[in-house]
């Protein structure tokens, strides 16, 4: 009794520290797709994937070292525990991987965690943008639920829709995650930098260096948010599959929020309000057809 | 045992935690044996004989006629004079004597709103006696007929902001909080009516868990922080529970597929729009507060949902044991959020995140910097040198004569086409998109 008690939670306590690791080593990567591969693309020259790595390393050494102040640790917990939800690993431990898919891994939820938290690290002037990002998140809660009745978190999205492939459900949350992408409020490190630069903080090199690390995260988990949203199938495959999927659903992500940044249809108002709308009639359509 | 009175049991005790926290009562109290300035004192004890016989109100629901004349005296005392003062309060309140369970709840509400709308800086106190006189007095009605009960508060609000729209910034924003309770309580009565043993715990944990949170923030002014609508916070634990106790009742419930998504995202908006209240009154609070302060504010956002639910567990009956409520919060339509996980796993992480000595702080990092020699020290912050490979170069290149021809060629052949304006095409395909993916959807 006592033994298997004991290896259930040495495996739970296993199961963590590899999603953990899988997700620091996913990292730099997520960072290097998220900011220097568009700059790649362009043709600019940027620095080699390795440079991240290296930094990223500096970044714990130093935490781990000193310590970070309150508030910038509350916003990297956060940003960090969000990242873990999203990428819906499970690798030992089944069990581990649904109770965090289905309880923890709500859009509402972990988008709210993700706006709360970059709002947090940079205060900005951004009230309309963040209340209208709000809006999208809850009709798109609002729209998943009227899909299919009674699922449970992006897990329960993608048990249902290996059940009934082809579902209304998997339009609804695609048109969602486009519309997501449209309307997206985060900050990015250039209105970071302006805001510190506003607030005149005595801050040291350090300090800001972190800060640019933390929002770069919360970047990466918005990204990777509209990814589950855009191939939810993808979402929660157990073993080593998981960490293909996740690496999957971040490009398909980071792919709609850079193309949401180069065709410049953030400011389209309308073109969201339609995608919105179109994913309330598809998940309408799926109900009143079941 | 009857479900109305559990109900009127959990209000009576809120009014009660009003009685003893509440500031005005407390100077009331240590006046008796001090001295404190007349005026202060004159108005504590209105405050305390109002809160004292707003529960004898609602001891007495039953007695309608007795019920309204001790609201009135209530709120004209909790108010010092200036709350209650409209004419047509009168009628109403002889309207609810009068048929208690039927248009009658409407003339309670439209007088408990007045006096709330007004209740103001000093007399927050009066704003939640107000909000909680009008839930039980109104009990009854909502549990007839509920969806004139929603229906009678949204013409209410429309009526106050037509009233007194230009009165300052917030005014839309104050009624938010005072709409939410109205609108859970709506929902729990819908969800009881259908039969929905889910919806009714999860509409009656989310009107808890709201009438507790605005009962502290009135109590410890700090505490209104705990109702913002950002995510480990109890307020929006609020606005997700309200949402899908909604949401349960639009995908169960014949005819209320399109209002309930419309109840739902409508409480999601309070809460948001009560959230913006929140920021601006108390944002100096967030800035300088202190580390004592902050320990208190955590102990309450990650107890508050959990005890909540577990009385309005016990209350209605229903539910599976109260272990539950220690891991996971049910929304009303079969959805889980394990938030108290959220917080046992966040706790931690953050205490080892942060900076464990006090006197390390950011001194300790310049010296280092400082210590360490020259370019050595600068090293971490050195980039290497940036790459762009020439055979990524010359691919772009290539890609992009050809992306340049083939652009050539497609306007030659859009010159064909019939429609020449390009935001028709970009429709045209954008119609045929959603054509493919509706039918992908079949």
């Amino acid at each position: 009794m006592t033994g298997s008690f004991l290896a259930a939670v040495f495996h739970v306590v296993l199961e963590l520290v590899l999603q953990c690791g899988a997700v620091l080593l996913l990292l730099p990567v997520m960072f290097w797709l998220e900011e220097d591969v568009p700059a790649l693309l362009v043709g600019r020259a940027v620095a080699p994937l390795r440079e991240r790595y290296r930094r990223f390393g500096t970044f714990w050494r130093l935490i781990l070292r000193h310590g970070l102040p309150l508030e910038d640790g509350l916003m990297l917990a956060l940003g960090f525990l969000a990242m873990l939800c999203l990428a819906g690993l499970s690798i030992v431990r089944a069990d581990v991987g649904t109770v965090m898919g289905a309880w923890l891994a709500d859009p509402l939820l972990m988008g709210g965690v993700l706006l709360a938290g970059a709002f947090w690290a940079v205060p900005g002037r951004f009230w309309a943008e963040r209340g209208r990002c709000c809006a999208a998140l809850c009709l798109t809660e609002c729209f998943l639920v009227l899909a299919a009745p009674g699922v449970t978190g992006l897990q329960g999205v993608q048990r249902l829709l290996l059940a009934a492939p082809g579902s209304s459900l998997a339009g609804t949350s695609l048109c969602c995650a486009v519309a997501l992408a449209l309307t997206a409020a985060l900050p990015d490190p250039q209105s970071l930098a302006e805001d510190m630069v506003a607030r005149g903080q005595p801050a040291s090199r350090t300090a800001r260096d972190q800060r640019q690390v933390i929002v770069a995260i919360y970047q990466v988990g918005w990204a990777l948010l509209l990814g589950d949203l855009l191939l939810p199938v993808l979402f929660g495959l157990e073993g080593p599959a998981g960490v293909s999927g996740l690496v999957v659903r971040f490009g398909g992500g980071s792919l709609l929020v850079s193309l949401g940044r180069l065709t410049g249809m953030r400011r389209n108002g309308r073109f969201v309000a339609l995608l919105l709308g179109l994913a309330g009639l598809m998940a309408l359509a799926g109900r009143f057809a079941v | 045992m009857s479900f109305h009175d559990p109900f009127m049991a959990c209000l009576m005790v809120l009014l009660a935690v009003l009685l003893c926290g509440e500031r005005s009562v407390r100077v009331f109290v240590s006046g008796l044996w001090r001295s404190v300035p007349l005026d202060v004192w004159r108005q504590g004890g209105c405050h305390m004989a109002g809160m004292v016989l707003a529960l004898l109100t609602l001891a007495v629901v039953p007695h309608a006629g007795a019920a309204a004349c001790l609201m009135a005296v209530s709120l004209v005392l909790l108010g010092g004079g200036r709350v209650f003062q409209p004419v047509w309060g009168v009628p109403a309140l002889v309207g609810y004597g009068l048929f208690p369970a039927e248009a009658g709840g409407l003339g309670v509400m439209a007088v408990c709103f007045w006096a709330a709308g007004r209740a103001v800086g000093e007399r927050e106190a009066a704003r939640s006696v107000a909000l909680i006189l009008m839930l039980g007095l109104g009990h009854e009605m909502a549990a007839r007929h509920p969806l004139d009960w929603m229906l009678g508060v949204a013409g209410l609000v429309g009526l106050c902001l037509m009233a007194g729209m230009w009165a300052d910034r917030l005014f839309l924003y104050r009624y938010c909080r005072l709409v939410r309770p109205v609108l859970l309580l709506g929902v729990m009565e819908v969800s009881r009516q259908q039969g929905m043993e889910l919806g009714v715990e999860g509409a009656f944990f989310a009107l808890l868990l709201d009438l507790a949170g605005q009962c502290l923030a009135v109590v410890w002014p700090r505490a209104s922080l705990l109702m913002l609508p950002a995510p480990p916070l109890p307020g929006f634990v609020v606005g997700w529970v309200g949402l899908h106790a909604s949401l349960g009742l639009s995908s169960s419930t014949e005819g209320w597929t399109v209002m309930g998504c419309l109840l739902g995202v409508a409480i999601m908006g309070l809460s948001l729009g009560d959230g913006v209240l929140v920021l601006s009154q108390a944002a100096p609070a967030l800035r300088d507060g202190l580390r004592r302060h902050w320990a208190w504010g955590l102990c309450l956002a990650v107890i508050l949902p959990p005890a909540c639910g577990m009385a309005a567990d016990w209350l209605t009956g229903y539910g599976a044991g109260w272990a539950s409520w220690l891991y996971r919060l049910p929304g009303g339509d079969g959805s889980m959020m394990a938030l108290p996980l959220f917080w046992g796993v966040m706790l931690p992480v953050w205490l080892c995140l942060s900076r464990r000595r006090r006197g390390s702080s950011e001194g300790g990092l310049f010296l280092e910097e400082e210590g360490e020699t020259g370019l050595a020290g600068l090293q971490s912050y050195m980039q290497a040198a940036p790459v762009c490979p020439h055979s990524l170069k010359r691919l772009l290149m290539r890609g992009k004569r050809q992306a340049r021809s083939v652009r050539l060629s497609a306007t030659e052949l859009l010159s064909l086409l019939p429609a020449q304006e390009l935001g028709a095409v970009f429709w045209l395909v954008f119609l045929g998109c959603v054509l493919v993916v509706m039918g992908l959807a079949q």
